[in-house]
């Protein structure tokens, strides 16, 4: 892992130079981000509105800014970030978990012909039961605590992750390996040198689809059978008529999903940069 | 290093529909090389030419070790070659290197599996990357720079290693025409200060006159060797030599022997593609 420590570095290191940025350079940069604004806040703008003038019952759906005080309030008490702590918890335990199972057994996968074929049908098959529809079983085997969830996560998040390592390593450019092979590159350094870096790519491409189905896959767990968690909150406040609370608890898991992805977008942007081209990262 | 190549035979087996043949009948092996003999001396600059598909690719591949043979014998200073040499240095058409690596740490990268520390591979590296003139692009990645650049580096990268033999497969033929004559000028500057053994194989005439000890013109497929010209034009070579009247003759000599080649290659690949349609 140290190893791959290093390449990581040096892939920031020469891709992202880092720049003083001017505040019209800012806006620049950000242009996409800020375009979109405008919608946004008329979207906000109508949730505020047509409740009040009536055309949406205001009981079903509150005013924006009522959800805003109610999720206000449950900031400042401290119930939200609890839950929001189990949920991510639960998240990142199966995530990595995943992780864990996937890089090892992709990478065996997409390096022996004879392994892959013996596994690709049960991994097909396996990988198109909906993780809800496991629940139950993962209920039954683990009861209803942290483990089931936990497992959950990981079933969801596995499969991304192993199929894109296997594409990953499987799609080398053979032209590199050629090259190695004539510089006389031992089996251990062509692993380690050459598959795992060029394979790094898809191999993080797979953790971000993976990353936002563990989340996924933790709030539906937790809305069918949890005692915390912001699923667990939403559906709660939903049966005891709390919908302030259940929109709070419904934006809060919009901007995680937003938050997450764009980390792991900017993950993915960093361990690729050798694949961008020049114009693109001086932009 | 001396390298003899002796009745090499080079089939390949073909299947469904590849196993039309270029005459149009149908065939279950495509033979590529057929009885090739060479020699070539230490320390001499040897291009091959041939028509498109003629198998000059194939035997530097064979001589690299980077395919087989189907039978035959391929020896480089007496040794049967079976695996990539260890003093072998390789340039391919499509540059190779490896993009998540910068600029010194792809010409590092044949001492560094050797297991020469990291002082003294920056070392060598860097005084690589002085005589190709990229100096100041060590830290840039084969990305972020042109193909011209990125051929230098190629060529740096199997440089590293000291090779005594360098195997070059087409190496300028992606590059435009005035980035090639530029990177054949600066090839010879550098060989001629290392006096290696270089295999080159192209497709251009002029490439080959330009460069070469001897010209090695090959037949159309099934290749086997057709004539062999020694180029008697002084050295070192410059700019001034293309235009020079010797420069022309030789030229010359050499499309006179391959065009009939060339012509063949094409009637067959008409005729081919004429049973195919049928």
């Amino acid at each position: 892992m140290k190893k791959m420590g290093a390449y990581f570095c040096s892939w920031r290191a020469g891709a992202f130079r880092k720049t003083r940025l001017n505040p019209a350079a800012f806006l620049a940069r950000y242009r996409n981000f800020f375009s979109g604004v405008p919608l946004i806040f008329f979207f906000c703008l109508l949730w505020e509105i047509l409740p009040r003038i009536g055309v949406l019952n205001p009981i079903f759906f509150p005013p924006f800014s009522e959800v805003l005080l109610a999720l206000g309030a449950l900031i400042h008490s401290g119930t939200l970030l609890k839950h929001i702590g189990s949920s991510l918890f639960r998240a990142m335990a199966g995530f990595l978990l995943a992780v864990l199972a996937a890089g090892p057994l992709g990478f065996l996968m997409g390096y022996s012909r004879k392994f892959e074929r013996a596994a690709d049908l049960l991994v097909q098959t396996l990988r198109n039961v909906s993780q809800f529809a496991l629940l139950p079983v993962f209920i039954m085997l683990f009861g209803i605590g942290e483990i089931s969830k936990i497992g959950l996560t990981f079933y969801a998040s596995v499969w991304h992750m192993l199929i894109n390592t296997i594409s990953g390593v499987k799609n080398v450019d053979p032209m590199l390996i050629r090259a190695a092979v004539s510089m006389r590159t031992s089996k251990k350094d062509l692993f380690w040198k050459i598959i795992m870096p060029a394979s790094f790519p898809s191999v993080v491409a797979g953790m971000r689809l993976g990353g936002r189905s563990a989340m996924m896959a933790v709030i539906g767990a937790e809305m069918i059978a949890a005692k915390s968690g912001v699923g667990y909150f939403v559906q709660y406040s939903q049966l005891i008529y709390h919908f302030p609370d259940m929109y709070a608890g419904i934006i809060v898991l919009c901007f995680l999903g937003l938050v997450l992805n764009y980390f792991l977008v900017w993950i993915e942007r960093r361990a690729t940069s050798w694949k961008i081209q020049n114009e693109e990262i001086k932009n | 290093m001396k390298i003899v190549a002796a009745d090499v035979q080079k089939r390949f087996v073909l299947s469904g529909k590849q196993r039309i043949s270029s005459d149009g009948t149908e065939t279950a092996e495509l033979q590529v090389l057929k009885d090739f003999n060479l020699q070539v001396n230490a320390g001499e600059f040897l291009v091959i030419v041939g028509p498109s598909g003629c198998g000059k690719s194939v035997f530097l591949n064979i001589l690299g070790g980077l395919a087989h043979k189907t039978d035959g014998s391929v020896t480089i200073d007496g040794n049967e070659v079976t695996e990539p040499n260890e003093q072998l240095g390789y340039v391919f058409q499509q540059y190779a290197l490896f993009p998540w690596r910068t600029a010194l740490s792809n010409i590092e990268y044949p001492l560094e599996i050797r297991g020469v520390n990291a002082a003294e591979r920056q070392k060598k590296a860097r005084d690589l990357l002085r005589l190709i003139g990229l100096t100041s692009f060590e830290k840039w990645r084969p990305n972020q720079l042109s193909g011209g650049m990125q051929q230098r580096i190629a060529i740096a990268r199997a440089l590293a290693i000291n090779p005594e033999v360098l195997l070059m497969d087409e190496p300028f033929a992606a590059l435009d025409n005035q980035t090639r004559e530029l990177l054949q000028v600066e090839l010879l500057r550098i060989w001629e200060g290392i006096h290696n053994t270089v295999v080159f194989v192209t497709h251009s005439i002029e490439e080959a006159v330009f460069l070469a000890d001897r010209v090695v013109i090959m037949t159309s497929r099934p290749g086997k060797v057709k004539e062999i010209v020694s180029i008697n034009i002084p050295r070192p070579r410059n700019d001034y030599t293309r235009s020079s009247t010797k420069f022309a003759g030789y030229r010359q000599r050499v499309w006179d022997i391959l065009k009939d080649e060339v012509y063949k290659t094409q009637d067959n690949m008409e005729k081919s593609a004429l049973s195919s349609q049928l």
